[in-house]
């Protein structure tokens, strides 16, 4: 009732001021006779209205009067002044107290026309469209139209049958408007001349010629013919406006220099008064004076082609019926109806927004869809309620601004429509004062539009609309804001209550909020709840999930922001930069981060802490644990890539440190874990590998087998593994990378101890087999142990230890990083000796297998001394068979060591053949067919260019075997050959020596016994009675050689036999140069017949040709020694011999005596 | 008559040495190894691995050693390396109190992540830091003999890693250990007859084996090991795996 109240009020005052103007009109009829007085006041009007504070001077000629007249004049016009003035005075305090009161009500005027609104407010807009609908101005004014009009407002305001009537009836009844002329005088072209010096003084006088009576002057412009006026007047239309005709007439004006002189005087007028008294003193000097005012020429326009925008046009000057030129006046027409500006605004605003609803209602409009087009019935009567209050486009705009953005509260519209309405808005509002009242509307809009702007950037996330509307609404938001961030609030503005925007983070603090600030944090509340929606959607009943659902559900977690990200960078971040140069997405991160460490830290921390220490095998491998109920931490692996990848994501979108940058340490018995069950997998899986192997070649170019290729490829997993982890911490990564070399060298000797029991399974089976079978899965076993053992170091170099280690040392000191060297190479080259040696174990069981036939085939041969045995042939056919297919199937280096394993049992078999030979009593023969043999297996070993590393045992089981082949004699022989050479590495001699001359001739040997020296007293008296013996060896060369000896010298140690011999040999027994002279140095006993031996020496033939003719030779004398010769040895083992026992009997009488 | 027969091969030991931080384990490692002191203070990084060959009681031995990182930052990575252990030293430091203390957790550590009887197992304690001076010492003979009484442990010495005190005696005491719970493990599965516990892994001596090659010798110690290590010049750190010798033919030496 309050409402209706008010509006019944401001309804009367707008129909008392509308009844002025014929109050007025009474007055103006009543001085119709005097028409200066009347221009007076309508000039005080005009300059009310148009509030322009410079006051210009107007005549007009001025008709003969009475003196009677003259002095009722005078009383009269006096009081209608007074009273105009006052009139005036009053209609303005009477607008601002309204304007004010509406200003004041624009909620609850909001609020009733988005409720139900009271029908007397409606009914009175309703009104005073119809009004303006029935006295339509512009050339569109049509019955038809007018019609269509008048339905189209009646559902649009929802006005029923009857309330429609009775308000039709007001309207028709009202009285039409004060429809206004609005002229402006703007200038003059080319008028014809009027005074003697050739130019005219024009000034303008203007009326409708409906009322002759009123007309308007404008100022005179002396002494020229093309005037500037730009004067504005404004007539009243009492008639209809389309049959009226305004007048303009050009006069010259002429005057004596008295009226001049007065007319300067105007600028000294001080208040109306003087103006009174001004104006008359000049009437009274133009009538006393001689003057005459020439009409230059005049236009008649019809006010019916004048358009509602207005009309700027030159008119011709005519008089009469002469054709001459009288030059061109331009002016500017415009209609409108005499209405209070803020009222009109006022009125405007709830115009539009019932229109708006109307149109929302009547369209089935979506939401944020409607841009501004109304339609054509809606255009046209917002237009012509604009025209007819005579607003601004500014003045349009802001009504749109307020009426949009109240209906925008509940009926969301698109924000194009606001952003180019800002466009209008913008301009002329930054140069407003802060306190106008259009500054204040404008920003009770921005209040009302801004929490949706928010809204937006809150909801991009939205899966209501398609991305094509977020984006096209994201980028009118956007723009929206910029402008407004672009002005400054007004401090007694509050754009951001804290009722509204309870979600601001400035609200938590004293810090103060601004558009930029609000934009960070609507981001980050709607961020905020997204991240809650789907916590809540992603999470289940927390207490009875597993570990796996709680690693699970960080996934999803950790996805979910992700393609977030993802959106926004694809989608928005490029035009958060464009329009407010944010880093959308950067935003979006950080917030992100503080959150989704808080998270995932507790889980994956719990989670961490209650793996179970697994039962990892020791080095004997006896077991393999069960893994089936372990759990395997395949999700927290991926929990792991998950968020190193989002933080890699992190660091290239923000500079700033991020929380989850550190999630790594969570994780470290996890990782642990993870290389535990790797091993434990890993050793399951070469198992199976070694199982499932059928032990032949992967293909023709290669050597190994399946589980080779299979072990391999568990260790490319792990390093796989590795390189995902990508450990950031370089000390951990050395541990982890050290714990990984470890077990992978672990693995490598695990598949050389189960391949070696592969291939031993296969000899147990073939232990049957009477001799034993090379087998190709033996040396594919080989070859596989082998090149996983060749493998390893290369693929732990893959590893990347090179760069931890590096790293290592700039973070620690080197000393450090050394150490830390040193230990991974330790563990990797104690793998591959323990491989290794397995391989060389395996090898020398293949080898002590291929034994018992090569020794039997050995002792066949050597046994049989027909030379068409096949033992031989038999033993040859193994060896070549065998090395063969070892030659085939092993790579090079276990080929090598094959060949180096069978020779070290070959030496092992011959030395054995030897030995147990001897004691049988084997002939030379024997031994002969023995070297033969080894001679032959030595050239087949050498076809790979064998390099043994036994060659001194070769040498030494040749040499035995060339002594035992030999026949006695030779034996024997052989025997004083040592004996020359051990004289002759002698530097002295016990038993003194021997000196002679020899030397070979054409006929024989011609010997020259010269002296001894030093002889070893064999008497009692200490003294020896001596003489030499020569004798040739070998004694089967020599027998028909005599043996010659020297005379006996008495009792001298020192004897000089000086005795020459000429002995003859025949060509062949000088040609033999290991030859031999013996001379054998004895004692005479008296008493016996026998003589007591001294001790001998010995020369070679090659030795008496290498000494030059003449020259003594002095040899050191020597008994023979028993033990220490191999010949001797040999020797001993032919007891059966005759010759070997009696020489063997002699020589020991020698070396006792 | 032949005198053939396999190379001589060594027996393959696994050693972990735990303790404090600080209290001298990579010291004594490096002086025991390489014979050499290091004046550096350094922290080990996690874990170290070492070999060395020894001679005791006329047997050749491999010894793996890994040295820890006494750090608890380094705990979660440190204990897988304690599985498949043959020896314990558990290190302290005669002018650290506390590094005794703490024994008892590094051996619970142990235990629990070794996963080994712990009463069939060698722990030896080492008192490191030997040389320095009484008014420094903290910790007393009769305090670690109570330590090692109530846990059960029955090897004790003193070492000094920079005056080379006892380093080897403290390997060759766990190594003489470990053969004596070897010997009373064989003669409980012989008592067994038949009887083999599947469960648990079986330790047999003859099953570890490592070929050293015959021409490789590292330092070795006598059967009487109370001499001063200042005296025994190794060569320095024998690397593992020399290139093995072939086997030689045996010399014949008949006398008649």
């Amino acid at each position: 009732m309050d409402e209706e109240q008010m509006w019944k009020g401001f309804f009367f005052k707008l129909q008392e001021l509308k009844m002025n103007p014929p109050t007025e009109h009474e007055h103006q009829l009543q001085d119709g006779d005097d028409g200066f007085f009347e221009k007076f006041g309508s000039l005080l009007r005009q300059k009310s209205q148009i509030d322009e504070g410079v006051l210009k001077s107007s005549l007009a000629p001025l008709e003969e009067n009475g003196s009677g007249g003259e002095e009722d004049s005078d009383e009269s016009p006096d009081g209608t002044l007074q009273l105009s003035q006052d009139s005036e005075c009053t209609s303005i305090d009477t607008f601002a107290t309204e304007s004010t009161l509406a200003s004041s009500s624009d909620k609850d005027i909001s609020t009733s026309v988005l409720d139900s609104a009271p029908v007397m407010n409606v009914t009175d807009l309703y009104e005073e469209i119809l009004f303006e609908i029935f006295n339509n101005i512009g050339c569109e004014n049509n019955e038809e139209c007018t019609n269509s009009l008048v339905e189209f407002v009646q559902d649009a305001f929802k006005i029923p049958n009857a309330t429609h009537e009775e308000i039709y009836e007001a309207a028709r009844l009202k009285e039409p408007p004060n429809v206004r002329l609005n002229v402006e005088i703007i200038k003059a072209e080319n008028l014809m001349s009027k005074d003697s010096n050739g130019l005219s003084d024009p000034f303008v006088t203007l009326y409708l010629e409906s009322n002759g009576s009123h007309r308007y002057n404008s100022s005179v412009k002396p002494a020229t013919l093309n005037p500037i006026w730009e004067e504005h007047f404004s007539l009243p239309i009492t008639e209809n406006a389309r049959d009226e005709v305004l007048i303009v007439e050009v006069w010259d004006f002429d005057a004596a220099e008295t009226v001049k002189e007065k007319v300067n005087k105007i600028l000294d007028v001080k208040g109306v008064k003087g103006l009174s008294k001004l104006m008359k003193e000049i009437a009274v000097t133009a009538s006393s004076g001689k003057h005459d005012n020439e009409l230059i020429g005049r236009a008649a326009i019809t006010l019916k082609s004048i358009p509602v925008s207005g009309l700027t046009v030159w008119y011709n000057l005519e008089k009469g019926s002469k054709g001459r030129s009288r030059g061109s006046l331009l002016v500017n027409l415009a209609l409108s109806a005499e209405k209070n500006k803020s009222v009109a605004v006022q009125e405007h605003k709830n115009l539009l927004k019932l229109l708006l609803m109307y149109e929302l209602e009547t369209s089935q409009v979506a939401n944020y869809w409607w841009s501004g087009k109304f339609s054509p019935n809606a255009e046209l009567i917002r237009s012509q309620h604009a025209a007819q209050s005579g607003l601004t486009p500014f003045d349009c705009a802001l009504s749109q601004w307020h009426a949009y953005s109240t209906i925008h509260e509940t009926h969301k519209l698109n924000f194009t429509l606001f952003n180019s309405i800002l466009d209008v808005v913008v301009p002329v509002i930054t140069y407003m004062q802060n306190d106008s009242e259009d500054v204040k509307t404008f920003w009770d809009g921005v209040k009302r539009l801004l929490p949706s702007c928010f809204a937006v950037l809150r909801k991009l996330r939205s899966k209501n609309t398609s991305d094509k509307n977020i984006i096209r609404a994201l980028n009118e938001v956007l723009d929206i804001l910029k402008k407004i961030k672009e002005l400054e609030v007004p401090e007694s503005v509050d754009i951001f209550p804290k009722s509204v925007y309870g979600w601001l983070h400035t609200n938590d603090t004293d810090e103060t909020c601004n558009i930029d600030t609000a934009i960070e944090d609507a981001i980050n509340t709607g961020t905020r709840e997204w991240l809650e929606h789907i916590v809540e959607g992603s999470r289940q009943s927390k207490n009875t999930e597993t570990d796996d659902e709680k690693l699970q559900y960080v996934i999803k977690l950790i996805q979910m922001v992700r393609s977030d990200l993802q959106r926004a960078m694809e989608y928005f971040d490029k035009i958060f930069y464009h329009k407010i140069q944010l880093n959308y997405s950067a935003v979006l991160y950080l917030f992100y981060d503080s959150k989704l460490a808080e998270i995932c830290k507790s889980i994956i921390i719990e989670v961490c802490n209650n793996i179970k220490r697994l039962d990892v095998p020791d080095d004997q491998f006896e077991y393999l644990p069960n893994l089936e109920n372990v759990n395997m931490g395949t999700t927290l692996f991926e929990v792991y890539l998950i968020l190193k990848r989002y933080v890699q994501l992190g660091e290239s979108l923000c500079s700033e440190p991020l929380e989850l940058s550190n999630f790594y340490p969570w994780f470290e018995r996890g990782v642990t874990h993870w290389l535990d069950i790797s091993i434990i997998k890993a050793l399951s899986r070469i198992q199976k590998a070694i199982d499932l192997d059928q032990l032949k070649a992967v293909d023709e170019t290669v050597k190994y087998s399946s589980s080779a290729v299979d072990t391999l490829s568990i260790f490319y997993q792990i390093k796989i593994f590795w390189q995902q982890l990508d450990w950031p911490e370089v000390e951990g990564s050395y541990i982890f990378v050290a714990k990984i070399v470890n077990d992978l060298c672990r693995c490598c000797i695990f598949y050389a101890q189960q391949m070696s029991r592969r291939v031993e399974n296969i000899f147990i089976a073939d232990d049957n087999n009477k001799n034993f079978i090379l087998s190709e899965e033996w040396c594919i076993a080989i070859n596989n142990m082998d090149y996983i053992r060749q493998s390893l170091p290369s693929f732990i170099k893959e590893l990347s230890i090179d760069d931890i280690i590096k790293r290592l040392g700039e973070y620690r000191t080197n000393l450090e990083a050394e150490r830390c060297a040193s230990t991974i190479k330790t563990v990797i080259e104690n793998a591959l000796d323990t491989e290794r040696n397995q391989i060389v174990e395996l090898i020398e069981i293949v080898a002590r297998k291929m034994a018992p036939p090569i020794r039997r085939y050995l002792a066949e041969g050597a046994e049989v001394l027909a030379k068409d045995s096949n033992s031989m042939d038999q033993l040859m056919m193994y060896l070549e068979s065998s090395l063969a297919t070892l030659y085939d199937t092993l790579n090079e280096i276990n080929f090598q060591r094959i060949l180096d394993g069978i020779w070290s049992e070959l030496s092992i078999i011959m030395y054995d053949l030897i030995q147990s030979n001897l004691d049988k009593r084997r002939p030379p023969a024997f031994f002969q067919n023995l070297n033969n043999t080894l001679q032959t297996m030595m050239d087949c070993f050498k076809m790979g260019n064998l390099q043994t590393s036994d060659i001194k045992i070769l040498s030494s089981i040749q040499s035995r075997l060339r002594l035992y082949s030999l026949e006695t004699s030779d034996l024997i022989h052989q025997y004083y050959l040592e004996r020359l050479e051990n004289q002759k590495s002698q530097e002295s001699s016990p038993y003194g020596q021997l000196t002679i001359t020899a030397q070979l001739t054409d006929t024989g040997l011609l010997l020259n016994i010269l002296n001894a020296r030093n002889l070893l007293p064999m008497d009692s008296n200490g003294s020896v009675d001596s003489f030499v013996k020569a004798s040739f060896m070998p004694t089967s060369r020599f027998n028909d050689v005599p043996t010659v000896k020297t005379n006996v010298h008495n009792k001298s140690c020192f004897p000089l036999y000086d005795q020459e011999f000429r002995i003859n040999l025949s060509d062949h027994q000088r040609s033999e140069k290991n030859s031999l002279i013996v001379f054998s140095i004895k004692d005479k006993d008296l008493f016996g017949m026998s003589s007591q031996y001294i001790a001998e020496s010995y020369i070679s033939f090659a030795d008496l040709e290498a000494t030059p003719p003449g020259e003594q030779i002095m040899m050191n004398l020597s008994r023979p020694e028993y033990t220490d010769s191999e010949s001797l040895r040999a020797l001993e083992y032919r007891l059966g011999d005759k010759q070997a026992k009696d020489f063997l009997k002699k020589l020991k009488n020698r070396s006792f005596s | 008559m032949t005198n053939m027969r396999p190379p001589q091969k060594s027996k393959l030991l696994k050693v972990v040495i735990l303790g404090d931080g600080g209290v001298g384990k990579s010291a004594l490692l490096t002086r025991f190894v390489a014979n050499r002191y290091e004046e550096n203070n350094f922290h080990t990084i996690g874990v170290e691995f070492m070999n060395k060959d020894i001679v005791v009681d006329g047997e050749r031995y491999t010894l793996q050693i890994w040295d820890t990182a006494g750090q608890e930052r380094f705990r979660a990575l440190r204990t897988p390396f304690y599985r498949g252990s043959d020896i314990c030293l558990l290190c302290y430091a005669l002018d650290d109190r506390d590094s005794l203390k703490g024994l008892g957790v590094w051996r619970n550590e142990f235990l629990n992540y070794a996963d080994v009887d712990q009463d069939k197992f060698p722990f030896i304690v080492v008192g490191n830091k030997n040389d320095i001076p009484a008014q420094k010492r903290q910790v007393s003979s009769d305090a670690v003999q109570q330590w090692c009484a109530e846990q059960k442990v029955a090897c004790h010495i003193e070492t000094s890693s920079k005056a080379a005190t006892n380093v080897t005696d403290a390997f060759v005491l766990g190594l003489r250990q470990w053969r004596h719970m070897e010997c009373v493990a064989e003669a409980e599965l012989r008592q067994h007859g038949d009887t083999i516990d599947l469960t648990r892994p079986i330790r047999l001596v003859q099953r570890r084996i490592c070929c050293t090659g015959g021409g490789g010798g590292g330092g070795g110690v006598g059967q009487d090991a109370d001499g001063d290590d200042a005296a025994m010049h190794s060569p320095g750190k024998k690397v593992f795996g020399q290139k093995r010798n072939a086997s030689k033919a045996p010399a014949t030496n008949y006398r008649l």
